[in-house]
């Protein structure tokens, strides 16, 4: 089985919407069911990709069809959900921190493991109210406004979590600072920022002419800066079709996912792997 | 070679019911996922996998194995499930002669019993279900029990709140709305917006199909990764080999009561297919020997599924819902015949694992005492 681990940074704000809704954000993100964490849908992600190979080759280019399928066939590449790794939030304490937890570092083991790439972590006991990170400066670290007491994390395992993470993001600078801005919270501490801790912009549509308020509507965004991963496989015995993909994302790597193009959303630049 | 296949869900997966999608017309049925998938979605899988891995590739139809038969045979395969498992503990669907309700993490429940006989819709000296104790705002339990929960109710008894799944502890819904691309203007295309509810599987929950009579020299990987169901989402198959198939629960003793008769019970472990609905309703699965004195049975469900070879769904056909259960009395000479249907499967689709049964015991006794309306 050939499969690879595609990473995504997003450069701009991101919003994979998932319609409406009826609560107090009109156009949430969309979200995992069961543990309530931001996500890239397969499907958008693989629209995003099709549309991506489209442009850069053209739309008869038998990638398209290989990789991609069409009406009478299923694709050759199997893409999966871009789930999330790294949140970025913003710090009282400081710059901004790049905040994951226990849970979502093992579904990346398992993950990797998938691919034929295991990784063991090691133990990560991080307790409520406590933050995990590399380098301790004073007792408490502010994350929005939620006081955590620190920890130490153990420099082995922050080598290893490195490590893995660090070739998901492209940029060499962005990778150089992701040992000192990780931070590992608590599983339960971590559903509270992936719920409540992303941006949500007030929109507002103006008639053109006497300027007053025809449409006011509230939309949830992912931050840039956030990371997420998702998994290529291919699903025949032959990998040609997802080498010639994973080619093309090298060379031409920005891809622009979910919706609002038009005012700079989507934005993500992918980094494979290896 | 006899082999246990696990299927563990990378993210959501898309089985989708009955409900027909419709292109620019309005209207708000959607289309649902169902889970678990029947066994003809993951016949399918499974079929292609071992395809695959024998150098088979679509299009190239010569290169088919012979051993995996065709649309509507299984070649040498013999499957059973697929059942769930959570963590290292097999679930079933809970017979439906359970009736309850979940009150704040606690289950009230209690057991349907064949009532006394009356006359109604399908004839005289019926003999429909009635509580053996009330349960206020009950219904027919639509819950997972573990291997254990299953023996206590097979054997006559209720399963303990440790032994109890609900849906919700086991998978959750996750409403997803997509959209065509104008590929000319990169904006949404009008009329194209769909909705589908996709199903997440909790952590630790898997599938489980046990697959017999694959060839042994055949070389299968320990792990891969398969696409499964609708939107061809991706799971990570496990592929164990073992000496016996036979992950379902124990049966309980079959007492021979004072008249001379055997009073016990056939569950359907996995959903039944017949080629006589209407009289496997009345009077149960055409194998069984005795007379069936009452039942309780779920709403029918549809299985099609999607025939790869011909590039078309199947047609849909009734099938009866696991953990659907009818009451029998049968004189003790038919013991050992009963005690054989004990994990077999029967039916025009036996070899796909359906229509698998399970038998337990009934009392009169309980019948004609306790609650009465």
């Amino acid at each position: 089985m050939e499969a690879l681990i595609m990473g995504l940074l997003a450069e701009t704000s991101l919003h994979p919407g998932s319609g409406q809704s009826t609560g107090a954000i009109d156009l949430p993100v969309s979200r995992e069911a069961a543990t309530g964490y931001p996500v890239v849908v397969g499907s958008s992600l693989k629209g995003a990709l099709r549309d991506k190979v489209e442009r850069e080759r053209g739309r008869q280019d038998p990638l398209v069809y290989e990789a991609f399928g069409k009406q009478a066939n299923a694709g050759m590449v199997l893409v999966t959900d871009a789930r999330l790794l790294l949140l970025p939030i913003r710090s009282l304490s400081g710059h901004f921190r790049w905040v994951t937890c226990p849970y979502i570092l093992e579904r990346l083991e398992r993950d990797l493991a998938l691919i034929g790439r295991p990784n063991d972590f090691g133990s990560i006991e991080v307790g409520k109210g406590e933050a995990a990170l590399a380098q301790i400066d004073g007792s408490e670290l502010f994350l929005e406004e939620i006081s955590f007491k620190v920890k130490q994390i153990d420099q082995g395992i922050l080598d290893r979590i490195v490590d893995a993470v660090a070739p998901l993001i492209h940029h060499k600078r962005a990778r150089r600072r992701l040992g000192r801005q990780l931070v590992i919270i608590n599983d339960d501490d971590f559903s509270h920022f992936a719920k409540f801790g992303l941006a949500v912009q007030a929109r507002n549509q103006l008639d053109n002419n006497t300027k007053e308020s025809q449409n006011l509507w509230y939309e949830e965004t992912l931050p840039p800066d956030t990371v997420l991963y998702g998994l290529l496989i291919s699903r025949t015995n032959d990998g040609n079709v997802l080498r010639a993909l994973r080619d093309l994302l090298m060379k031409q790597p920005y891809l622009q996912v979910g919706g609002n193009e038009t005012i700079g959303q989507g934005w993500c630049i992918t980094s494979i792997g290896e | 070679m006899k082999t246990v296949w696990t299927f563990r869900a990378l993210d959501t997966l898309f089985f989708r019911d009955g409900t027909p999608f419709h292109q620019g017309e309005g209207g708000f049925v959607q289309p649902k996922g169902t889970f678990p998938p029947t066994i003809m979605t993951l016949q399918g899988a499974i079929r292609t996998a071992l395809a695959r891995w024998r150098g088979w590739e679509p299009g190239r139809e010569t290169d088919w194995p012979a051993k995996l038969g065709g649309p509507e045979d299984l070649g040498s395969l013999q499957l059973y499930g697929p059942y769930l498992q959570l963590g290292e503990r097999m679930l079933y669907h809970a017979p439906l002669l359970l009736f309850g309700k979940k009150k704040e993490q606690t289950w009230e429940i209690t057991r349907l019993v064949p009532g006394d006989p009356v006359c109604c819709d399908l004839g005289r000296d019926i003999r429909l279900p009635r509580l053996v104790c009330p349960v206020e705002g009950g219904d027919p339990l639509d819950a997972w029990l573990t291997c254990e929960g299953l023996e206590e109710v097979l054997a006559d008894g209720k399963p303990k709140e440790h032994q109890i799944y609900s849906h919700d502890e086991l998978w959750k819904e996750e409403r997803r709305v997509g959209l065509e691309r104008e590929r000319d203007k990169r904006t949404a295309k009008d009329h194209h917006l769909y909705g589908i509810t996709m199903i997440r599987p909790m952590k630790n929950v898997r599938l489980v199909v046990c697959v017999d009579g694959i060839p042994d020299d055949w070389k299968l990987p320990e792990r891969a990764v398969l696409s499964l169901g609708g939107e061809g989402r991706a799971v990570e198959a496990t592929i164990t080999k073992v000496q016996m198939i036979n992950p379902w629960p124990k049966r309980p003793e079959l007492m021979e009561d004072g008249d001379g008769l055997i009073r016990f019970t056939v569950t359907l472990l996995t959903p039944g297919w017949y080629e006589d609905p209407e009289a496997v309703i009345r009077s149960g699965p055409p194998e069984v020997p005795g007379r069936c004195v009452s039942a309780c049975l779920g709403k029918m469900m549809q299985i099609g599924g999607w025939d790869m070879r011909n590039g078309c769904p199947r047609p849909l056909w009734p099938v009866l819902p696991p953990g659907s259960t009818w009451f029998y009395k049968a004189p003790a000479s038919e013991r050992h015949r009963i005690e054989e249907l004990h994990g077999k499967v029967t039916g025009p689709r036996s070899r796909y694992g359906m229509g698998q049964l399970l038998i337990g015991t009934w009392s009169e006794k309980e019948a004609s005492e306790g609650w009465k309306r």
